[in-house]
């Protein structure tokens, strides 16, 4: 066991002060009194080598098994915790394109009422009266309003003006 | 052999499994606090955060015109409310809030003292309903408490004034006040819904729910024609300010199915502008259908009505007109012109009251009440505006010595004049009476068009009663009559003056102030439009009813018959004037024949050699290449009229005295040759 004094005696104990080569002095014997050693006293710290390159695990291929099995149980698992999730992911993600496209919806019903409310001024009556009247334009006579008959003989419909009747 | 794998890691392997089954075990437990023990409270909590209740509009139907433009629109806007309770001083309030806003302070103030004792405001008073970015901008970094900028729809009136009374207004919380939006509030208005929304911790929908489905307001579509509405209210204002009246209405109807193509006031109001606090409402109210008047000479078109069906009366029976004065049980009556022996057909034609009465006499009061009657005088015509007045008819009973003679002429009746229109579209479509009505179509958005229902005419009049009745009343535009200078170019036309002393009921006397009207229809065969014009004030023999309300409906029926392009049934007056155009412009270029007028010859300046015979011809015509036009004589006394006649060489028959107040033809219209323009003058 590793003690500080075990560690202390590291550096100044005997090994340390060469002292290990020194024929261990059998103590006479006296009647002196003297320290019990303290616990490990002569525990030392050695670094012990160990080449284990030659060692391989061995083979257990039921532990293996137990392994994979263990891997691909729990790869599933997420799998289908992660499936029983995704559709409320997209869901919640569908909700906020959604909401989205409502708010968008209705801002541009808004700008329809305003762009419907700008035309309805612009074909106001009081407006283009004031506008022909700008413009010098009268209300035509009578006579110059033509009734164009339907019923009307020798006529037809066409598309274009005749040859002989272009300029 | 050392076993396969070393039990320490098995171990290590059981204790790693112990150590994450337990975690997962906590987990599974806490799930299980949470979503089972914890469900309720947390389910309460995430609502509170996450769900918001959110009002969903309901868009107010917007109100078509007849060729669906539009009339009235709801468009989104922002509005400046205040709480006037909470404003401590108003004075000041008003003239910052004029000052940003561009109101006028001393009204603003007015408004905002009445709000802060009205309770119907309770504690929201919008005082701009349209705010513009820049000034919302400036009136929050006021930072007053008082004061809020808030999102809305604004009720717009595109075309200003245009049939005002007929569309009304609506009030500051968006509801009808006055006219169609009144009255038909509950179809515009719609129901607002609610909806849920669930909301991030942005602030951002990603799910919301319809919690109460709102019902969008319906669309309406108007019988009301916008361009013969704004001449309506043209022709009228310009008689109303002429003649110096207090106010009038026009009534333009299909006499067929009663469709309403205008209905005008003067004077009159723009709805976009709201009414202040002690703001009388001056021009707001609806004359043509709440104001019922006596309406004179028009009536006799029942009085005759009544005795071609119920008496042996022919048009052409003599009924002595006494000279134009008849005393009856105490009381004179007048004609304007003295008479003497009179046709029926010339007593409605020359507007005699007296003949009226001889023929009402002769009808009996029994006979003459139960036509009143079925020409819906007296009763409501159901039009979809509120607070239509039945106008007035004394019940039978009630009937006094001399009420049988006031009838037939037109007094101790009273009738408004959308009544007065439905009485003439009795004659004008053959004895039917018809529901005049404004509104042809309602529409639910995304709905179909739910066209109006209207219960069947009633027939009131034979049809060989109507069509004599048609052609009695064609004589009044025609020489000899009291409206013969009234004219549609290229139409026959029909109608009848009607000028009414106004009744002083402070002082129980009649004035000399008169209800002016005229009752008209073309063409006369096969009506296409019956206009009513009545203007109310008018004074003078210049303020009779051909004179005062004639020249109104002349303009209106002539610009109302070219845009519903009815056909002419007089074609051959516009060809007549079509050639005499031409041999004019022949003339005044120097071509001899009209019809041989090459474009090419016309735009050369240096005239032909055969022309050059023509010009000594032209010469003497007078002015060479001048059109003789009619001058306007429009307030001038006699003495200038004669003058300004000499001058330009038109002949004049000047009738009164005083200042010009109309003449025949228009100012500006061209002078047949010979031809003569009549000045009717008055005080």
């Amino acid at each position: 066991m590793a003690t500080w004094a075990s560690l202390v005696d590291r550096f100044v104990g005997v090994r340390a002060l060469e002292l290990d080569r020194v024929e261990p002095v059998a103590w006479p014997r006296t009647d002196a009194p003297k320290l019990r050693p303290l616990a490990n006293e002569d525990v030392y710290f050695f670094v012990k080598r160990i080449d284990n390159s030659g060692v391989i695990r061995a083979a257990d291929p039921a532990a293996r098994r137990a392994c994979s099995r263990s891997a691909v149980t729990g790869f599933l698992a997420a799998m289908l915790i992660i499936a029983g999730l995704l559709p409320a992911a997209y869901n919640t993600m569908s909700g906020f394109t959604l909401e989205r496209l409502r708010q968008e919806q209705q801002a541009l019903k808004q700008q329809e009422a305003v762009l419907n409310l700008e035309e309805a001024q612009l074909l106001s009556p009081a407006r283009l009266e004031k506008l022909a009247v700008e413009l010098k334009m009268v209300d035509p006579a009578p006579q110059q309003v033509q009734e164009i008959s339907a019923t009307a003989p020798n006529s037809e419909a066409r598309n274009r003006m005749p040859e002989d009747l272009r300029r | 052999m050392s076993p396969p794998y070393n039990g320490k890691s098995t171990d290590r392997l059981v204790i790693t499994g112990l150590i994450l089954t337990g975690w997962a075990l906590i987990l599974l437990l806490r799930l299980v606090d949470l979503q089972v023990f914890s469900h309720d409270e947390l389910a309460r909590m995430a609502e509170r955060q996450q769900d918001k209740l959110v009002a969903v509009n309901a868009p107010r139907g917007a109100i078509f015109d007849r060729d669906g433009n539009y009339l009235a629109i709801s468009s989104p806007s922002r509005f400046v409310v205040v709480d006037p309770r909470r404003i401590p001083n108003k004075e000041i309030a008003a003239a910052l809030l004029a000052k940003i806003l561009a109101l006028d302070p001393q009204k603003l103030e007015a408004d905002l003292e009445a709000a802060a004792k009205s309770r119907r405001h309770n504690g929201y008073l919008v005082i701009d309903p349209r705010v513009t970015p820049e000034k919302a901008k400036q009136l929050a970094e006021l930072k007053l408490d008082w004061l809020e900028i808030r999102d809305g729809s604004l009720r717009n009136y595109p075309n200003g004034q245009l049939a005002a009374h007929v569309l009304g207004n609506v009030n500051a919380e968006g509801k009808g006040a006055a006219g169609i939006e009144l009255k038909l509030d509950r179809e515009l208005a719609g129901t607002p819904g609610w909806q849920r929304v669930r909301v991030d911790v942005n602030k951002d929908a990603y799910e919301s729910e319809i919690v109460k489905e709102p019902r969008p307001g319906k669309n309406i579509g108007l019988t009301i024609d916008s361009a013969i509405q704004h001449i309506a209210e043209e022709a009228l204002e310009k008689a109303v300010v002429q003649n110096h009246a207090d106010h009038g209405s026009v009534v333009a109807i299909n006499p067929k199915n009663g469709e309403i193509l205008a209905l005008a006031n003067y004077p009159t109001y723009d709805p976009n502008e709201r009414l202040h606090a002690g703001e009388q409402p001056h021009g707001r109210e609806d004359l043509a259908v709440v104001a019922p008047y006596e309406p004179g000479s028009v009536f006799k078109v029942i009085t005759l009505s009544a005795a071609l069906e119920t008496t042996r009366l022919k048009p052409w029976t003599i009924i002595p007109c006494a000279g134009g004065v008849l005393r009856l049980f105490g009381r004179t009556i007048h004609d304007a012109e003295r008479h003497g022996d009179l046709s029926m057909a010339d007593v409605l034609a020359k507007s005699s009251n007296v003949g009226a009465i001889r023929i009402g006499m002769e009808v009996g009061a029994k006979e003459m009440y139960e036509y009143v009657r079925r020409f819906g005088v007296g009763s409501r015509t159901g039009i979809e505006l509120p607070a239509e007045a039945s106008g007035m008819l004394r019940p039978l009973r009630k009937w006094q010595a001399t009420s049988l003679a006031s009838v037939s002429f037109g007094h101790e009746v009273s009738v408004t004049t959308v009544q007065l229109a439905r009485i003439g579209s009795v004659i004008a479509n053959g004895g039917y009476l018809i529901y005049p009505h404004l509104v042809q179509w309602m529409q639910a958005p995304g709905g179909p068009k739910e066209y109006k229902q209207l219960p069947a005419p009633v027939r009131v009049l034979k049809p060989e009663t109507a069509a004599t009745m048609r052609a009695m009343m064609q004589r009044v535009v025609m020489p000899g009559g009291t409206a013969a200078q009234l004219h549609l170019v290229g139409y026959s036309l029909a109608g009848k003056t009607g000028t009414a002393q106004i009744f002083d009921y402070a002082h129980h006397v009649y004035t000399h102030r008169y209800n002016a009207s005229f009752m008209g229809f073309a063409p006369v065969n096969d009506p296409a439009i019956l206009i009513v014009v009545s203007v109310s004030g008018t004074t003078g023999e210049a303020g009779f009813g051909a004179w005062a309300a004639g020249p109104a409906f002349q303009t209106i029926a002539t610009a109302a018959l070219r845009l519903l392009n009815v056909p002419r049934d007089v074609p051959e007056e516009v060809e007549a004037l079509e050639q005499k155009e031409l041999a004019e412009m022949a003339k005044r270029k120097g071509v001899q024949e009209a019809r041989d007028v090459d474009d090419d010859a016309l735009a050369d300046l240096a005239p032909a050699p055969e022309a050059s015979e023509t010009t000594a011809d032209a010469a003497s015509a007078g002015d060479a290449g001048d059109v003789a036009r009619v001058p306007d004589f429009t307030g001038k006394t006699v003495q200038d009229v004669m003058e300004e006649a000499a001058q330009s060489g038109v002949q004049v028959d000047l009738l009164g005295e005083g200042l010009a107040r109309a003449q025949q033809p228009s100012p500006g219209s061209v002078l047949p040759a010979g031809g003569h323009v009549r000045v009717r003058f008055a005080r």
